[in-house]
């Protein structure tokens, strides 16, 4: 890791040297020039002191005043340096002398112009001149500082030098130090705070994920709760529902008289709406809980889509424009047709209730691809191919709080009596049971858009070309066939087995397989087994069947259920080739669904096909 | 003895002598007097400054008259053997009377006092240093005195002046007082 420490070069090393080195040789440079200078300087001073010495002596040399000649070496006292002065004459005879130190005494004779330092004195010779005339010579000697004083306090400054460049140099080294020691401790933050940013991403994907398992596992939870109670509601509802029917049908042959008659229809009307309605809810409470059978087809998306828009155009109102935006070379999904129109409807529902000065809901449809970091933050959600259906509108929108518990079942924003808060709850279980995954993306005041992704189909098979409405019903007994109800519920199986033969066929009866299987074996001539798919006695109604086709290959099977379970129901969905009726079914549905069954051809029955 | 042998001696007899005079300025007599004498003349020029135009060429020579009675005699061939001042040699003529015509820088009268007096004024008032070595009647600008033992000079600063002289300070330091002066 690089970054902006201070860094000495190389470079800045060598000059640094290089400057200390050109400084060192200055500075003994300066000491000798000093020295030399300074032995130069004396010599010239001593030499000036002796020539005035000269000039004012001449006169008293030239004419033998010794008295005046002593009296101007005498004078030489006042200068503290000078140790011995004399006058010679012109054959270098002394004529005068002075000395500091008693006893000391100049030269006897002397020759020529001369100066010299020995032993820390300065000895000049200056010849005295008048008009160019020679007269004599001045002997002068000086005290000079000693080499070793001056050299002593030349090395006082180089010690004093020498200290202060250790103490830079200390400065400079103690400050490398701490750069480097502040690069290592940047570098080790830097690696902390990444470290820590890691834990930090690390400790909030798993966040996400513990919240998203925790939600899995709460629907999961509320899911079999709400498929438990379905299944009570509707084995209770299939009494309710078959009884009103069969009351309806008995009650036209009775005369009660006019207005007896009117509030009898009236009565019956109110329950039997009462009673599809809890039968609606009962639907929706087992789609959330994925326990309803679905019936999956390879369904194209866009198709789907452009069928629904009439029928939303008339639900929404006219206050909410529609628009579609379908892409193409959509793939086909694997899916229930009835179930993903369900989802739409119920989106766009709760679209026009969050628009209630009308808006614009969008459906967009497009391919997409969930990929392994996205499918990895939920459980169940597989990586791969999917098709988006998106339902957009720009209404309300919701906040944090209310987004978190949007799919749970029962709850709901809307008024009293305007909403079951099961809307949602069925698009999230339906979505889920199909393999796919659902997500809501919603901020207060800017809509609300629910992006549903069902898995690509990946068998290719005609879409049929119209979902087979429930067919009429066939006025009157088709042809007396003989039917085993097994249902251990006594009520349910008592109103199955009324409506049954009201319908005209014969009817046989038993509460569970082993009972069953014995009357089955009392009368070959039965042409259809009408059986509840969860039984007592230690086999379900898949069970029964095997067994029962196992001696009668050709017996026909209609199931029954309150909810679907493992037994018909693989991955959600009904296997293939398997006849089912849902709990609560109408005198109707029941008459419809028994003449298909008994009128199929029996080739692709118990047909499996692997998906 | 060749004669240069010989004048090698007296000139280092006379070199003796001032050694002597120097070193003990006690006189032995008259003859050493004398040598100190034309030594001195020699020694005065450096410390008296002649008018520029007291010499027509820098090649003219410094005139060193005697004039009358020479009391010097050799001793004074001697001492000016090679002498000069400034780039003047200086050549010595001995003068039976002492006349502006002669144009002589330095002037030493001898004789007695008329002679001296009638010298000197001949003179004055030309650039002419005189020199004398009388006790008493007219002196010279220079005076040369027999006095504590040793020749002291005697300088007569208006006679200088008079001749257009100027005589260094250092030769009035060590110069005697003259007679009358004395405090």
């Amino acid at each position: 890791m690089t970054r902006g420490v201070p860094h000495f070069t190389n470079a800045f090393y060598v000059t640094a040297i290089a400057t200390a080195c050109f400084l060192l040789l200055f500075g003994v440079a300066t000491i000798i020039y000093g020295t030399r200078n300074y032995d130069v300087q004396i010599t010239q001073d001593t030499i000036i002191q002796g020539r005035i010495l000269a000039s004012a002596a001449s006169a008293a040399l030239a004419f033998d005043d010794k008295k005046i000649a002593q009296e101007y070496v005498d004078s030489l006292a006042f200068s503290p340096s000078v140790e011995t002065a004399a006058i010679y004459d012109r054959a270098g005879k002394e004529f005068v002398h002075y000395t500091r130190t008693p006893g000391e005494m100049p030269p006897a004779r002397v020759r020529r112009q001369t100066s010299n330092i020995a032993k820390d004195r300065v000895h000049v010779v200056v010849p005295v001149m008048e008009h160019g005339r020679s007269l004599g010579f001045v002997y002068l000697e000086r005290l000079v500082e000693p080499v070793g004083r001056r050299f002593l306090r030349f090395g006082l400054i180089a010690i004093l030098v020498s200290m202060s460049a250790i103490i830079l140099a200390t400065l400079a080294i103690s400050q490398r130090a701490l750069a480097i020691a502040n690069t290592e401790l940047a570098r080790r933050a830097d690696e902390l705070t990444a470290a820590n940013m890691e834990l930090r991403v690390q400790s909030e994907e798993r966040e996400k994920a513990e919240a998203a398992l925790r939600q899995s596992q709460k629907m999961e939870a509320i899911g079999q709760l709400t498929g438990g109670v379905a299944h009570d509601f509707n084995n209770l509802l299939q009494i309710i529902i078959g009884s009103l029917g069969s009351l309806r049908r008995r009650s036209a042959g009775w005369d009660l008289g006019a207005e007896a008659t009117r509030d009898f229809d009236r009565f019956l009307d109110g329950a039997e709406e009462g009673a599809g309605r809890a039968a609606a809810l009962t639907r929706q409470l087992l789609a959330f809980s994925r326990r309803q059978p679905l019936q999956p087809e390879s369904v194209e998306a866009n198709r789907l889509v452009a069928r629904m828009t009439s029928l939303l155009t008339r639900t929404l109102g006219e206050t909410i424009a529609i628009e579609t935006v379908l892409a193409s070379g959509i793939w086909r999904v694997w899916t229930d047709p009835n179930q993903l129109e369900s989802a739409i409807l119920n989106l766009a529902v709760n679209a026009r209730d969050a628009m209630p000065q009308g808006g614009k809901l969008t459906i967009e449809t497009a391919n997409a691809h969930i990929d392994d970091v996205y499918a990895a933050r939920y459980e169940q959600l597989k990586a791969g191919q999917y098709v988006l259906i998106a339902v957009t509108d720009n209404g309300t929108g919701m906040d944090g709080a209310t987004l978190a518990q949007a799919f749970e079942p029962f709850f709901t924003t809307k008024a009293g009596g305007h909403g079951t808060g099961l809307g949602l709850s069925q698009v999230y279980g339906f979505i889920n049971q199909s393999g796919g995954h659902t997500k809501i993306y919603s901020e207060p005041g800017h809509g609300t858009t629910v992006k549903m992704y069902l898995p690509r189909a990946l068998i290719v098979r005609p879409e049929t070309e119209e979902h087979p409405a429930v067919p009429e019903w066939h006025a009157g007994p088709a042809g007396g066939e003989t039917i085993l109800v097994i249902e251990d519920e006594e009520k349910v199986r008592t109103a199955s087995v009324e409506m049954l033969e009201e319908l005209g066929y014969r009817v046989l009866e038993s509460n569970d397989g082993p009972s069953a299987l014995k009357l089955l074996q009392g009368n070959p001539g039965i042409d259809l087994v009408f059986t509840d798919v969860v039984l007592p006695g230690g086999m379900n109604g898949r069970e029964l069947a095997d067994e029962i086709r196992r001696v009668l290959p050709d017996i026909k099977v209609l199931y029954t259920t309150g909810y679907a379970r493992n037994a018909i129901v693989h991955h959600g969905r009904l296997d293939p080739g398997v006849a089912l009726i849902s709990k609560p079914f109408s005198f109707a549905e029941l008459a419809a669904k028994i003449r298909a069954v008994l009128e199929s051809p029996n080739e692709i029955r118990g047909e499996t096909v692997k998906r | 003895m060749p004669p240069n042998r010989a004048g090698f001696l007296l000139v280092a007899a006379a070199g003796a002598l001032a050694d002597l005079a120097v070193s003990c300025p006690v006189l032995a007599g008259p003859a050493q007097a004398r040598a100190l004498e034309a030594a001195y003349l020699f020694k005065l020029t450096p410390f008296v400054d002649w008018p520029a135009n007291v010499f027509a060429s820098p090649a003219d020579p410094f005139r060193l008259c005697v004039v009358g009675e020479d009391p010097f005699g050799a001793s004074l061939d001697l001492a000016g053997q090679g002498q000069s001042t400034g780039h003047h040699p200086i050549i010595i003529l001995r003068l039976k009377s002492a006349t502006p015509a002669d144009h002589c820088q330095l002037m030493f009268v001898a004789g007695d006092a008329q002679f001296v007096s009638q010298s000197l004024s001949a003179v004055s008032g030309t650039p002419v240093l005189t020199v004398t070595d009388g006790q008493t009647g007219d002196k010279g600008v220079v005076n040369f005195v027999v006095g504590e033992n040793r020749v002291q000079l005697q300088i007569d600063q208006q006679g200088a002046l008079k001749n257009h002289l100027s005589v260094s300070s250092k030769l009035l330091d060590v110069a005697a007082p003259p007679e009358g002066n004395a405090p």
